[in-house]
Formats: structure tokens, C-alpha cells, sequence
């Protein structure tokens, strides 16, 4: 036992021999003592005296201090040491060759900067944990129509108070849940202006749910979501720093609320949030009429007790659903329930988008390791003599690899540095790639410092360093030391061949993963394409939009809510420069809206559940104008259409289309209840509007005029000459001189909007274009290589050709010939992994099928070119080796 | 770095000497030296300093293992063994040394030719 610590001991002490000296020093004083004590015993055999045999055994040993250094250096020189020296050697090799060496980094930098960028932005929202306390307990409780699979489930307003209220009584396997809806209030301080926040209706259960805990004061509770409780609220701690300067003593002071006072009782922590940021917190208080009423306007989320599983939540969910199906046979047919975890109602999407940038930039790091290797290779071959006269000195094979892999990944990690920087600034431009629900539970700043990240950067560097490293290190042993120190240098030996080979290998690879890149990039930017051309129903150039709520307190009836908003529509059209103004209850492209199953007169009547959804928005008679929303058919509304006038409505094409697909709509009704059943009469037909982007179906929209269908908040449209963000003080002024209490919130240029729809589309489309451009270049920096290198070692033959009669032409064609058959060779392995990788993007493209034959040709057709290019410049010097010099000067 | 004191082949040369007195059987540090001494019927006489930087040494490079042993007259002393790798390394060697004293042999040779 105690000679295998000691082994134990010793063979540590050969590892980390640095801090071992102590025991060294031990070792070798017994060694040299046993050593003198023989000599002195050998001394004494042949006659000497004891002490004449010791003295002289010490002479003999010599300068012990001296040489006990050196032993002791022996001992201590350890691979930190040797790692030490390596990496000095390393470097100075790479200094004396500046441009392999600025090469090399700058690739490697930039393609393990947008790798790790990309990365860090799959890891905030793929990865990494949300951050609530019981994160994968967490689910979305939502209601979907069986009868509709393709409509949206989950989504904004799409679930019934009394059937949440059902669930969270019925289903066990739920600890908690929450229902919640968002609304636009105004918010004063005592005494202060009012202020245009948004706030959540919620349960108090959310903050259960979400493991929330207040920053100062305290969240409410079930008692105070109740009707007659409390009025309170909780700010949100973005709101506290911003309205109240973060003053503590805020809590427990009143404010007012669209004219209602609130005691403000807490704050949330900074960053909590779920979804869409909001600025308030307040119960939501179920009404007895809402908690029977029909109507779908709640989003919900729950937590799973521990223990159970989100399956079997669903199950219960689905059970509860069948029973309140039973309940309310008309509003509840077809509906079921269903639970989903939370993060994959956040992520949605934008997932798949995620991982197909992820593996295309994981292609640009391939390319970009192919391209090293082909650097260090044609480095290598030129270093064969420096090698092979370490070789014939001593230097063990062992010694001189490691030597060349220190190099290779001295080179990454410097690249990596770099690359990390570069990733830095990559992550801050890729914010908007992240859904919005995500970014607001996630703050992206931290996500450069996440481990995760660190950790992959880490890998991806040494990796790629060890990975194009381990090429001319094999080809370093494998090089026969007197071969090469005959061949002087002329080239053309076997090693240099199989070197040739294994660079025109990589420089073919380079080029297929270039192809599927580019075909990638190329059915993105198509698709992208596709997309801008898609008309979106309305002309977003030019206008403005805000959104303003009347205090209900203020403004108790329907007619003085139609008489602000008429007013106000009058003070603005005034306003120079104003072409056409309307107001709408909900704009398109912010994916809100309420839905209410109609009938057509004169038709079957069908249940709630099966009845189409119409879209129903209330808008001003000038709206459409405003919009630039054409109206088809039949007319728009007026201001003749008033309270008392009968019921009419303007529909969209869709609706046109689906009931009346030989005939007009106009003169038709439609039945549907909203507060009383109504039947409203067809006056015209409008142009689809795109509501959710242009990647959706058109909507059935239902437009009414305001006068008969009275929102309290709106959203305003301003048509005027010139940027529309220079009426945004006119607008906020004519609406202050009615009522100097109200602002007016959201304030964006409709063109905001729509390249918000669109953003997520047109980052991956220009990241991909990007990888792609990136990766072309660097297969055609491969090809010129690879041929450079060629000409170079085959400016003999060249030379004895040219001597012989070949034409420069010839010679040309010799050269171009071989670097396009590498590419060709290149685009036809390319051509295949395109096939099969572009079948994977089929969701992510739009209007364009992932097998595009136009994409495929002429990306095909452009790398050729490339290819034959990178090889002309090559060829054209090789035209001008004279045939002379060359064969004189061996 | 300590000051390279001496020649490269000589120290080189050390080092397939100690291989070749340990291919024989595991030995501690005097033992290698009497071996070496009688071996070259003392002709080399062998620094012991240089032999101990080279026994290190060799050990650091694995072609040598040592471990704690009893001597002929019943002391403790260190002992060294031929590793599997150091046995490849001595035959490497000495084909190398065959290769460069044939080499060095024809050189020195040429003068006698003319």
C-alpha cells in the first residue's frame, strides 16, 4: 500500500512536476548519497584509506550543484513548461509568415464570431431555463376549436371566463392558474398628468404561478380579486423607475387609474414579466355576468403540481372541457382544451428558424476549417524540410506534432478571442431574431457572459484547431525525412502528391457546403421576395397610428364616447398636411381582435361552435381612406350612418368570397349577437387586409361603423404628406384641446408595424445571405489556393510544355480545367446535400418550394463561375513561367 | 531553460547508453555507470552528473520507470527498468547510430581513397 502512494505520489509528481521539487530534492540527495557510498566502498577494495576513498569518490562526482540543477530541471520542465515553450515557438512561426497568419485568423474569427452569436441567441431562448423558480411546471392553458385545426390556437383573447374558471376549479393536477387580459389605461399620480400605460387584468394567482416575488410591498391576493374587494394594483418595476423615479414610499399612496382610484400595494421585481411587457398589474375580478357570459378574451397559464405531469393536466383539461361542452352545448360544441409548456408557447416558430441558422452557420465554420486546414497544409508542405531537419537532429515525431498542433490551436484561440468580440456585437444585432414574448422574460444582455456560451466557443475553438491541426501534422510523420532533404525542394514527391490530394479533397468539400449555403440563402432571399411582394390589403407608407382610451368614468355613454372620437377625427383632418384620418377599435398586424361567430340570413343556422368567426372591428367613416384600404364594392360608411340608422356593416373580400362567390354581398345580412343579437345589413365590400402578417390567410373581416359599435379605445390612423412622425405633436395637441387628460399612447408610422411583421423573416434572410456570401469567398480563396500551389509545384512541367510548343492557351485550359473540375466536382456533391438539407427549410420558406429549380441552377451556375475564376488567376501567371528560367534554374 | 552545457549528440548518445545498460536488467544509478565503464572496457568514463540529468530525463520521456529497491549489500536505492516505449527508442537509435557511424565512417574514409 504504502509503495503504491508512493508510485502514486511519483507519478504525480511527473505530471505536475512544477510543485514537486521538495520531494525531487529528497529523492536524488538518497540516490547521490548511495552513489558516493558505492564509489567510496569501491575505493577502499582497491587499497585506499576510508578517507582517501571518500574524498576521492567526491571528486569524482564532480560539481554537485551544478549538474543537480540540471537533473532538477529535468524533473521540473513540465508540460506547462513545455506548453510554454511550444506556444513561444508557435508563435514566432507565425509571425514570420504574416499573411498565412492574417488569413487564418480573420477566418476562423469571423466564422466562430457568427457561430457563437448565433449560438447565444439559441441558447437564451432554446437553452437556457426561463426564469420563473418552477419554470417546466409551467404551462399555457388555452381552448382550441376541433371543428377549425388550422386556426391559432393559444392565442391573444381566445378563452372563455367561465371555462377557466371551470378548469381551475375542476383540474387537480393544477397547483395554480391565472387568466389575464391587456388593456390600455391611463395612469396619474396624484395630482400628475395621466400617462398612457398598459396594463394586465390577471388573477392572483399569477404571481403562484410565475414563483414572482415584489421587489418592495406585496402582490394582492385572491380576496382582493374578488368583486367588492380592494381597489389595488402592482406597478411594474420598469413603470416605478420611470413615472416615480423608483420612490419607495410609493406603496400604500393612491392613484388614479382611468379615473378610478387605486392604492398601489407593490412592485414587481426588474425584469419579471410574462409575454408582452405591461406596466400595471391589477385582479381582474370576475363579474358574476362575465363568469357566465360567452365570449372568448382571456389568455391563461397554470402550474403543475409537483409530482403530476403536464400530460396528464392536459388529460384532466380535455375531461373538463367535454363537461362544459355538456354544459353549454351551443357556446362549448367543439371545443376542447389543451395545456402546453409555457416555453413552447413562447418560442413558437421561430425555433425552426433558430436551428436552421444554427446549422448554417455551423456549414460557414465547416468551410472555414476546410479553408485553415488548406492553409496550414500548403504551409506544411513548404515546411517539409524544416521538419525533416528536426527530424534527422533528434526531435522526436511526438515533439514535432505537438509542436504543429499548438500552432494550429494557438491559432484558433487567438481567432477565438477575436471571434468572441466579433460575437459580442453579432448577439446585440440578433436581439430582434428573439420572440418578443421570450425577450421580455429574458434580459439578452447577460447572454454573451452565459457559460454555455463560453463553453462552446471554448470547444468549437480548440476543436477546429485540432481538427484542421491533425492534417499536416499526419502529414508531417508520415513525410520520409531523407525523401524529402533529397528532393531539395523540387516538388512533385509522393508526399507532396498525397498532400495535393488531400488538399484538392477539402477544397471540393468547401465547395459543396458553399452550394447548400448558398442554395439556402438563395431560397431565403426568394422566399423574403416573396413575402414584399405580398399585397397587404392596405398602403402602410405615409401613416401614423396611436392608440388613445377614454376613461369610462368620463365618458359613461356610447354617445359621448362616438362624439370625442368624431371631434377628434375633425380637429386632426384639420391639421396641414393631414390627407385622411380614421380610427379603428383594433389595427392590423398587432394580432388583436374580436372574434364573434355570425350567420348569414337566409341560410342554415349554425351553432356557436361551428359558425365562421368574424373579425369584428368597429371603424370611422374615414378609416378605409386613411388605411388606403380599397373598397371594392357597394360603398364605405358615413357619417350618415348613424345610432339611430339601421345596422350596417362593410365586409371583406374573404366573406364576399366564401358566401357569395357568383353574386355581391351587398344587400345581404348578417346575424350575430353582440350585447343583443343584431342583423346588419351588407353596404360594401373592402379589400383583404393581411392582419397577422404576410405569411397568413386573410381573416374574415366585419367592419361596423363606430356610431353602432362604440369602442371606448381606439386606434388612430393619420394619412399626411412627408415622414409621419412630424404630426405626432399636431395630433397630440388637437386631442389635448378636447380633453386635456388624455394620451394618446403606441405612437408608431404604420411602416413600424410592418417591418416588425416581417423582421424576424428578414434578419434570416440577410444572416443567411451573409453566411453564404462568406462561405463562397472563402471555397474561391480554397480554389486559388489550391491552384496557386499547383502551378507553383508543377512550374517544371509547365516549363518543359511551353519548351515543347504548348500555347499559352494551352496551358491556360491545363490550369482553369483542373480548378473547375474541382469545383464541378464540388457543386455536384453540393447539389445532393442541397436536395436533402432545403427539404428541411420547407417551413421556413414562403411562396417558394425548397426544391426550386431556378435557385439550384443559378446558385449552381454562380459558383462555377467562381470556381473558374479563382482558378483563372493561377492559370494566367502560370501562362508567363518562362520555360528558360525555369529549366536553367533548378 | 538551464544552459545546454553540452554537446547535443553527446548528451544524445548518453541516453542510448543508459537504454542499452538497462535493456540488460532494472539497475539503480551506480550500477548503471559500473555497467557502462566495464562495458566500454573503461574507455568512457561517465559523469555521474550528466548520468542523473539523463536518467531524469529519460524517466520524464517514459522510456524509463524507477521505483525503490534493495541493493546486493541490503541498502535502499533507486531502480531503474526499460519501459516498452524506451526499448522501441533504443532500437530506433541504434539504427540511427548504425546509419550516422557508417555515414561518418565513409567520410573519414575518402581521404584514404585519393
Amino acid at each position: 500500500m504504502e509503495e503504491f502512494t508512493r508510485r502514486l505520489r511519483d507519478r504525480l509528481a511527473i505530471l505536475f512536476g512544477f510543485r514537486r521539487q521538495r520531494s525531487m530534492n529528497t529523492r536524488l540527495q538518497q540516490e547521490i548519497t548511495f552513489h558516493i557510498d558505492m564509489a567510496t566502498e569501491q575505493n577502499m577494495r582497491r587499497g585506499m584509506s576510508a578517507g582517501d576513498a571518500r574524498r576521492e569518490a567526491l571528486i569524482q562526482f564532480g560539481g554537485r550543484e551544478q549538474w543537480r540543477e540540471s537533473a532538477q530541471d529535468e524533473v521540473r520542465s513540465r508540460p506547462l513548461e513545455e506548453l510554454v515553450r511550444d506556444t513561444r515557438y508557435a508563435m514566432r512561426s507565425l509571425r514570420r509568415a504574416p499573411a498565412f497568419t492574417a488569413a487564418a485568423i480573420a477566418t476562423l474569427a469571423l466564422s466562430i464570431g457568427a457561430t457563437t452569436s448565433i449560438f447565444s441567441v439559441v441558447n437564451a431562448v432554446l437553452l437556457r431555463g426561463l426564469p420563473y423558480p418552477n419554470a417546466d411546471r409551467i404551462v399555457a392553458l388555452c381552448e382550441k376549436n376541433l371543428a377549425k385545426p388550422e386556426s391559432p390556437v393559444c392565442g391573444v383573447g381566445s378563452l372563455n371566463p367561465g371555462n377557466f374558471l371551470a378548469w381551475h376549479d375542476r383540474v387537480s393536477a393544477l397547483e395554480a392558474s391565472a387568466a389575464f387580459v391587456e388593456q390600455r389605461v391611463a395612469l396619474a399620480a396624484a395630482g400628475g398628468d395621466p400617462v398612457a400605460a398598459q396594463a394586465r387584468f390577471t388573477s392572483a394567482e399569477i404571481f403562484k404561478v410565475l414563483g414572482a416575488r415584489p421587489a418592495i410591498g406585496r402582490f394582492f391576493t385572491p380576496d382582493e380579486d374578488r368583486a367588492g374587494g380592494a381597489q389595488v394594483l402592482v406597478l411594474s418595476h420598469a413603470l416605478w423607475q420611470q413615472q416615480f423615479g423608483g420612490d419607495r414610499s410609493i406603496v400604500g399612496r393612491t392613484v388614479r387609474m382611468n379615473e378610478n382610484e387605486y392604492t398601489v400595494i407593490g412592485v414587481t421585481a426588474p425584469g419579471f414579466g410574462l409575454y408582452d411587457p405591461v406596466d400595471i398589474w391589477v385582479p381582474i375580478r370576475f363579474t358574476a355576468a362575465q363568469r357566465t357570459a360567452p365570449g372568448r378574451f382571456l389568455r391563461a397559464i397554470g402550474l403543475v403540481k409537483p409530482g403530476a405531469s403536464i400530460d396528464e393536466a392536459d388529460r384532466q383539461l380535455k375531461r373538463v372541457a367535454l363537461e362544459r361542452q355538456r354544459e353549454l352545448p351551443d357556446f362549448n360544441k367543439n371545443m376542447t382544451a389543451l395545456a402546453r409548456p409555457l416555453r413552447q408557447q413562447l418560442v413558437g416558430d421561430s425555433q425552426r428558424a433558430l436551428w436552421t441558422l444554427l446549422a448554417a452557420v455551423g456549414f460557414l465554420l465547416l468551410i472555414a476549417c476546410a479553408n485553415v486546414a488548406n492553409l496550414l497544409l500548403a504551409r506544411a508542405a513548404d515546411r517539409d524540410r524544416e521538419v525533416a531537419v528536426r527530424i534527422s537532429l533528434g526531435a522526436s515525431p511526438t515533439r514535432i506534432v505537438r509542436q504543429l498542433l499548438t500552432e494550429s490551436v494557438l491559432l484558433s484561440v487567438v481567432a477565438a478571442v477575436i471571434g468572441l468580440l466579433v460575437a459580442v456585437k453579432g448577439t446585440e444585432a440578433l436581439v430582434a431574431l428573439v420572440p418578443s414574448g421570450i425577450s421580455t422574460v429574458q434580459s439578452l444582455t447577460d447572454v454573451s457572459v452565459d457559460w454555455r456560451v463560453l463553453v462552446f466557443t471554448g470547444v468549437v475553438a480548440i476543436g477546429t484547431g485540432l481538427l484542421f491541426g491533425v492534417a499536416p501534422a499526419r502529414h508531417a510523420i508520415g513525410a520520409d525525412v531523407q525523401e524529402t532533404l533529397k528532393e531539395g525542394g523540387r516538388g512533385g514527391s509522393g508526399v507532396s502528391r498525397s498532400s495535393a490530394r488531400l488538399r484538392s479533397a477539402l477544397v471540393i468539400a468547401e465547395m459543396s457546403l458553399a452550394l447548400v449555403l448558398l442554395t439556402g440563402a438563395g431560397l431565403m432571399a426568394r422566399s423574403f421576395a416573396a413575402l414584399q411582394r405580398v399585397d397587404l390589403g392596405f398602403r402602410p407608407q405615409g401613416v401614423l397610428t396611436g392608440r388613445l382610451s377614454l376613461p369610462i368614468r368620463k365618458y359613461r355613454s356610447d354617445t359621448a364616447i362616438v362624439q370625442f372620437f368624431q371631434q377628434a377625427e375633425s380637429r386632426i383632418a384639420t391639421l396641414p398636411g393631414v390627407q385622411a384620418v380614421g380610427w379603428i377599435s383594433y389595427l392590423p398586424l398587432t394580432g388583436q381582435r374580436a372574434v364573434q361567430g355570425f350567420n348569414v340570413e337566409g341560410r342554415p343556422a349554425l351553432d356557436p361552435g361551428e359558425a365562421p368567426g368574424g373579425d369584428m372591428r368597429a371603424v370611422t367613416p374615414n378609416y378605409f381612406a386613411a388605411m388606403g384600404i380599397p373598397i371594392i364594392e357597394g360603398r364605405g360608411f358615413t357619417r350618415d350612418d348613424r345610432m339611430d340608422t339601421p345596422d350596417v356593416a362593410v365586409v371583406s373580400q374573404t366573406v364576399a368570397r366564401a358566401f357569395w362567390p357568383d353574386s355581391s354581398a351587398v344587400g345581404h345580412y348578417l346575424l350575430y349577437t353582440w350585447d343583443k343579437p343584431l342583423r346588419v345589413r351588407i353596404v360594401g365590400v373592402a379589400g383583404d387586409v393581411h392582419d397577422d402578417g404576410p405569411e397568413t390567410q386573410a381573416y374574415m373581416e366585419i367592419y361596423r361603423p363606430h356610431t353602432q359599435f362604440a369602442y371606448n379605445s381606439m386606434a388612430l390612423a393619420v394619412r399626411g404628406a412627408g415622414d409621419p412622425t412630424r404630426y405626432v405633436m399636431p395630433v397630440r395637441g388637437a386631442i389635448r384641446e378636447l380633453d386635456r387628460d388624455l394620451p394618446l399612447g403606441a405612437i408608431e408610422p404604420m411602416t413600424t408595424l410592418v417591418s416588425r411583421a416581417v423582421g424576424t423573416s428578414r434578419l434570416s434572410t440577410v444572416l443567411f445571405g451573409l453566411f453564404g456570401v462568406l462561405g463562397l469567398l472563402l471555397a474561391a480563396i480554397g480554389i486559388y489556393g489550391v491552384m496557386t500551389y499547383t502551378v507553383q509545384q508543377r512550374r517544371h512541367e509547365i516549363g518543359i510544355r511551353v519548351a515543347l510548343g504548348a500555347s499559352p492557351r494551352d496551358v491556360l485550359r491545363l490550369v482553369v480545367w483542373r480548378g473547375a473540375l474541382l469545383s464541378l466536382t464540388g457543386i455536384a456533391i453540393g447539389l445532393v446535400g442541397a436536395l436533402a438539407a432545403t427539404g428541411l427549410m420547407r417551413r421556413l420558406l414562403f411562396g417558394v418550394p425548397p426544391h426550386d429549380a431556378l435557385t439550384f441552377v443559378v446558385i449552381a451556375a454562380l459558383l462555377a463561375a467562381v470556381g473558374v475564376l479563382a482558378a483563372c488567376v493561377p492559370g494566367l501567371r502560370a501562362t508567363r513561367v518562362d520555360p528558360v528560367t525555369v529549366l536553367r534554374g533548378e | 531553460m538551464p544552459p545546454k552545457t553540452r554537446d547535443e549528440l553527446l548528451q544524445g548518445t548518453l541516453d542510448m547508453l543508459v537504454l542499452k545498460a538497462l535493456q540488460l536488467g532494472p539497475m539503480h544509478g551506480w550500477g548503471i555507470t559500473q555497467r557502462l565503464e566495464q562495458g566500454s572496457k573503461q574507455i568512457l568514463q561517465i559523469g555521474q552528473g550528466s548520468l542523473y540529468t539523463a536518467l531524469y530525463r529519460l524517466e520524464r520521456q517514459r522510456f524509463i520507470a524507477s521505483e525503490w529497491g534493495i541493493s546486493d549489500n541490503n541498502r535502499r536505492a533507486r531502480y531503474y527498468e526499460l519501459t516498452a516505449a524506451g526499448r522501441a527508442h533504443l532500437a530506433e537509435e541504434r539504427r540511427a547510430w548504425n546509419r550516422m557511424s557508417r555515414a561518418v565512417e565513409l567520410v573519414l574514409a575518402m581521404g584514404a581513397a585519393d
